[in-house]
């Protein structure tokens, strides 16, 4: 528990900051769709002059902006590149920020076993990320509540939530493992970083087919799409997939942590 | 006696770079163990093996008859660690960071903390951040003795206290030795591990070169030697079988001797002496003779 406060109390700054980005995000978002009814803009007309792989790169491939549950759709996307950022950051702490900061030489020769020292940092990381990912739910509805919009969009804010969730714990758990791997605590967080970014990347790659089909598979930002979503499917198999890789970069991150060299960056 | 830190054969390696070879270590119950050798030797690389902050790539670690690796969490119950930097959490006062670490413990250490603040003359209401090196290195030493160890660790201890402060944490040392608490002391500063040990392991290129006690590696064992000759004699060609470090300047010779004193008087006495002085050398030089030697004793 004395690591758990500590986590929570180091991390706490940090988790505002994102909070207010992520809350401008949703409220100034959500309020633009408010102006574009008000002018009578067809957004979709606008976009459809657009090249695909543009509407690929801001996450509209797919959405359809008329409707107030496809304009949040893209803020979403955008939520969704957010939360999964700001859980690789956490990863990247929980694992290697004792090393960086050199403060390892304290914490390690402690009598607590390795792993129940880690645990206890995915656990405060983990409060994080869960709270986060309920902000991403509750604002969108609270902008949507608070500009009197008639659509209910309960259904399409708690599906995109679920998989920015979902999505967010594989990039913390991939973070967790490149940070553990790495020999030098920078290089893993230079590795979490390029993994998003090619994430991304193949996430834009995928948006610029019809029909991706296995590309999908190398970016965890489209393992769940706007079209599935609207149309109110989650994804089993991705799911499953996202709890396997979960799991097995966990197991995978505990395996390698207790075997590890802790020195100095 | 039973030895509380034994290491048989212990090396590691970083890749492929040395960190130390065969190291055969004992330190006995309740006695100041010195650990002396320059920077890179080896000495935080078997430190942190004993910790199991790192993995051995060979031999053994035992402390307290347990194995540094698997028992690590137990061993770590009784260990006071402080290491050659002192890193800690920025945002925290010094009295939260020395709670914190005391809630690792099974026992309450308000009382000991106190005590040993005072003693060290540390702001316990101070921000980590806002301290100075030396009383960073306060917060360390009370953080490491806070729970009353049966084995305390100093890497390097006494590296940013003043000589005023460092004497109170001698004192200190020495009290938790009376106490019954073991002490494995490593530092480059031999005159500091002169001061305080009873034995001590002498580390070159990550292997022991040898263990001694403190007062055998002073004894008889090696001299001192420096003469100076009248003006007329030559002294240029000077040798003597078991003087080592032999220094010629101008009319004065200076050497390490190991050996017979009759022979060394009589091979003196061949030259018109104008002064002869005979000392025992401090372990530093005795330390220095070690490396020129490479560690071939005997």
């Amino acid at each position: 528990m004395n690591i758990i406060r500590r986590e929570l109390k180091a991390n706490l700054k940090p988790f505002v900051f994102w909070t207010i980005g992520l809350f401008i995000l949703s409220f100034a978002g959500m309020t633009k769709y408010l102006g574009i009814g008000a002018e009578g803009v067809d957004l979709n007309a606008i976009s459809d002059r657009f090249p695909r792989v543009i509407l690929a790169l801001i996450g509209m491939t797919d959405a359809d902006t008329r409707k107030l549950a496809g304009f949040y759709a893209v803020i979403a996307y955008f939520a969704t590149v957010c939360v999964s950022l700001y859980s690789i950051s956490l990863g990247f702490n929980a694992a290697a920020r004792e090393t960086v900061d050199k403060t390892y030489e304290f914490l390690f020769t402690k009598p607590k076993k390795r792993s129940r020292i880690l645990s206890a940092k995915l656990g405060a990381a983990l409060i994080f990320i869960t709270l986060f990912n309920i902000l991403n739910c509750v604002f969108p509805l609270a902008a949507s509540s608070v500009l009197g919009y008639k659509e209910n969009i309960i259904r399409e804010v708690a599906l995109f939530c679920a998989a920015a969730y979902l999505v967010s714990l594989l990039f913390f758990s991939l973070s967790v493992l490149l940070s553990v791997v790495a020999s030098n605590a920078e290089k893993g967080a230079r590795r979490g970083n390029v993994l998003f970014v090619f994430a991304y990347i193949m996430g834009v790659v995928c948006d610029t087919f019809e029909n991706p089909g296995a590309l999908r598979l190398f970016s965890p930002l489209r393992y769940f799409t706007s079209a599935e979503l609207l149309s109110g499917r989650f994804s089993a198999p991705y799911s499953a997939l996202c709890v396997l890789l979960i799991a097995a970069c966990t197991l995978l991150a505990f395996r390698f942590f207790e075997r590890k060299d802790l020195t100095a960056v | 006696m039973s030895a509380v830190i034994e290491t048989k054969k212990l090396t590691k390696f970083y890749g492929k770079s040395r960190g130390i070879v065969d190291v055969d270590l004992s330190v006995n119950e309740g006695e100041i163990f010195g650990f002396i050798g320059p920077n890179g030797a080896g000495k935080s690389t078997a430190i942190r093996t004993l910790l199991g902050l790192i993995f051995k790539t060979s031999g053994e670690a035992r402390i307290f008859g347990m194995d540094c690796e698997r028992e690590n969490e137990r061993i770590l119950q009784n260990v006071g660690y402080l290491p050659s930097e002192v890193f800690y959490y920025d945002r925290m006062k010094a009295i939260e960071l020395l709670n914190y670490s005391a809630s690792f413990y099974n026992k309450d250490c308000s009382k000991r903390i106190k005590e040993l603040s005072a003693a060290l003359e540390l702001d316990l209401n101070k921000r980590v951040e806002d301290m100075s090196l030396g009383n960073k290195k306060k917060v360390g030493i009370v953080q490491g003795l806070l729970h009353s160890p049966r084995l305390i660790i100093l890497d390097e201890p006494t590296s940013g206290l003043d000589p005023l402060m460092q004497k109170t944490f001698f004192e200190l040392i020495r009290r938790e030795n009376a106490r019954g608490a073991t002490v494995l002391f490593s530092s480059h500063i031999l005159s500091e591990v002169q001061r305080i040990c009873d034995r001590v392991a002498i580390i070159k290129d990550g292997r022991i070169l040898e263990t001694k006690r403190i007062s055998e590696l002073q004894e008889n064992t090696y001299k001192k030697v420096s003469f100076t000759v009248k003006p007329e004699a030559n002294v240029n060609d000077f040798s003597v079988p078991g003087g080592s470090k032999i220094e010629i300047s101008g009319r004065s010779v200076s050497f390490i001797y190991k050996g017979d004193c009759n022979l060394l008087l009589s091979k003196i006495g061949k030259h018109p002496i104008l002064n002869v002085d005979i000392t025992e050398p401090s372990l530093e030089e005795i330390f220095m003779h070690y490396y020129e030697d490479g560690g071939r004793r005997e």
